[in-house]
């Protein structure tokens, strides 16, 4: 059944508070994944509050070092090291991860030891070693949480909070409207038995409800924004390689340059990225599928899908098959093919208002 | 008129000294093509803008191959084509600006600290800047200010609604049809 919001009479700060006490009555562990960037930062600080107002010491914090991050991003983070409100767990692990050129996602591997880093580990960096991984191993999207969990946590449920929000992506937004009940509170994709639940307690804060609540804490945020915003790009802190990053990598170039160049050296094919995206004609590439329903998706992965990546993009056609059928309005067909070639996901989120005395409508 | 360009010198790279405010970047790769087209057969094709003091207002990366490459050093004993024109160091930021903005890759963070430096050090006004320098206000009032958190007038905002997920079926069709026509991006 299609979701949609139901707007109710109270402010996203005050439901925040109340999904964290709420998560801390439910598990027995918790640890607040940050990124640096502004969404984790504001749910760390609203963590940070919950502990003093409670007494409850150091507030658990995990960091994932994914190697290409920005200098200016890993400063920032660094800064928290030094909070005695923060107890800051900085990982280093080699992860699978993909990079995004000219439309196709090619694998690599986070701090791959058979190549050079982009960066170096700091000192106090706890590595695939330290939570007990083989030499030449390497962790997944849905298995690096259970090592995170394990090496910090001991027997009992842990919940990861993180600063996932809605209004970011329709990923995003389904990712916290898929359950009606306790909605913030999911299993790991690809990983439901894990003791690790994912929980979002600021699913449906706003991008300003967030800097306003860093602006009234009165701390400090991550240099790179005021970069992006002078660069005119989207605010945001993950990975270069990653492929919303991807498209903008061009402006990395004006707003960390010897970073950007650092990158280069080690992913040369991301030049091609940087030269040509932006004349990179994408309705092209899939004009020829579109309109002809799953079967245009099925020809469109077995004629542009290279061959190691098929199974993966057949698997997610069937996904989005099974999902279609419960709810065409959320998984259109297009929107899967645009997600196939460039990973794209249109933002179109549905939302009605219905308040406590009946009204119901657009807000 | 005269020009500046009507006149080219021959200057000792000694002579000359970089600004440490250029926003411009050229990375290593582009600099080695640089050094194979100084060494080429043309030789140097562009000078270097610098002003009356030998502050480099243009060509920062033709000095720095000029005073370090050794093929350029023994082929040029250390002199490098130079264009001298006579404007003192704060209309020296801003022409280096002027001209970079039109052709290269800046540094937003380093435009930031130019900026704050034309202000504070040079006491140059809003209004010069983007005359000058080809600039927008609010720009301008960005990379002085630095703080994006302060220009959102946060003091006065408040927080927004709090919402839950709900199945679609609270709406009859025609009320979501509506919805969908008003929303729909």
């Amino acid at each position: 059944m299609p979701r949609a919001k139901k707007y109710i009479d109270k402010d996203v700060l005050t439901a925040g508070r109340e999904r964290i006490e709420h998560v801390y009555d439910l598990f027995d562990h918790t640890v607040v994944m940050f990124s640096g960037g502004k969404d984790s930062e504001a749910l760390l600080l609203l963590v940070k509050e919950f502990h003093e107002k409670n007494g409850l010491g150091p507030v658990t914090v995990a960091f994932r070092h994914e190697e290409v991050i920005n200098p200016s991003v890993l400063k920032f983070v660094e800064t928290f090291r030094h909070y005695d409100w923060c107890n800051l767990h900085w990982f280093c692990l080699p992860m699978s991860n993909g990079k995004f050129v000219l439309g196709q996602k090619e694998a690599y591997i986070e701090w791959d030891p058979d190549r050079e880093w982009v960066g170096q580990q700091p000192e106090w960096a706890i590595t695939g070693e330290d939570v007990g991984m083989a030499s030449d191993g390497q962790f997944d999207q849905h298995s690096v949480d259970d090592q995170i969990a394990n090496y910090l946590c001991g027997p009992g449920s842990v919940a990861f909070l993180t600063g996932v929000r809605a209004s970011e992506s329709l990923v995003r937004f389904r990712s916290v409207t898929q359950k009606l009940n306790e909605n913030y509170i999911s299993s790991i994709e690809h990983n439901q038995r894990s003791r690790v639940k994912l929980c979002k307690p600021i699913y449906d804060w706003e991008q300003n409800d967030v800097l306003q609540f860093i602006y009234e804490s009165g701390m400090p945020w991550c240099e790179v924004y005021e970069a992006q915003e002078i660069a005119g790009i989207g605010l945001r802190v993950s990975t270069a390689l990653h492929a919303a990053a991807a498209k903008k990598f061009k402006q990395l170039a004006e707003i960390e340059p010897e970073f950007y160049e650092q990158i280069l050296e080690i992913f040369p094919d991301m030049a091609d990225q940087a030269r040509y995206w932006d004349d990179f004609d994408q309705n092209a590439i899939i004009a020829p599928y579109l309109g002809r329903g799953f079967n245009g998706a099925m020809r469109y992965v077995e004629e542009q899908v290279p061959p190691e990546q098929k199974k993966e993009a057949i698997k997610r056609v069937v996904q989005w098959k099974a999902r279609y059928e419960k709810d065409p309005k959320n998984y259109p067909i297009d929107l899967l093919l645009k997600t196939l070639a460039f990973g794209k996901i249109k933002q179109r989120l549905t939302g009605i208002y219905v308040d406590s005395k009946g009204y119901k409508g657009p807000k | 008129m005269t020009h500046a360009i009507d006149s080219i010198e021959w200057v000792h790279t000694s002579e000359l000294f970089s600004n440490s405010w250029n926003p411009n970047v050229v990375f290593n790769k582009e600099l080695k093509l640089l050094e194979e087209s100084i060494l080429g057969e043309a030789g140097w094709v562009f000078p270097i803008i610098i002003n009356r003091n030998g502050m480099i207002i243009d060509g920062y990366h033709r000095w720095f191959l000029g005073s370090n490459s050794k093929k350029i050093i023994a082929r040029d004993n250390g002199l490098v084509p130079c264009v001298r024109v006579d404007i003192g160091d704060k209309e020296a930021i801003m022409m280096t600006v002027r001209m970079n903005r039109a052709k290269g890759t800046h540094a937003a963070l380093r435009m930031r600290d130019l900026v704050q430096t034309l202000v504070d050090d040079y006491g140059t006004t809003p209004d010069e800047m983007i005359q000058k320098m080809g600039m927008t206000e609010g720009e301008v009032a960005l990379l002085y200010d630095g703080t994006l958190l302060k220009r959102k007038n946060l003091q006065t905002r408040k927080y927004s609604r709090a919402w839950v997920p709900v199945e679609t079926k609270l709406m009859t069709d025609e009320e979501r049809e509506e919805f969908e026509r008003e929303t729909d991006d």
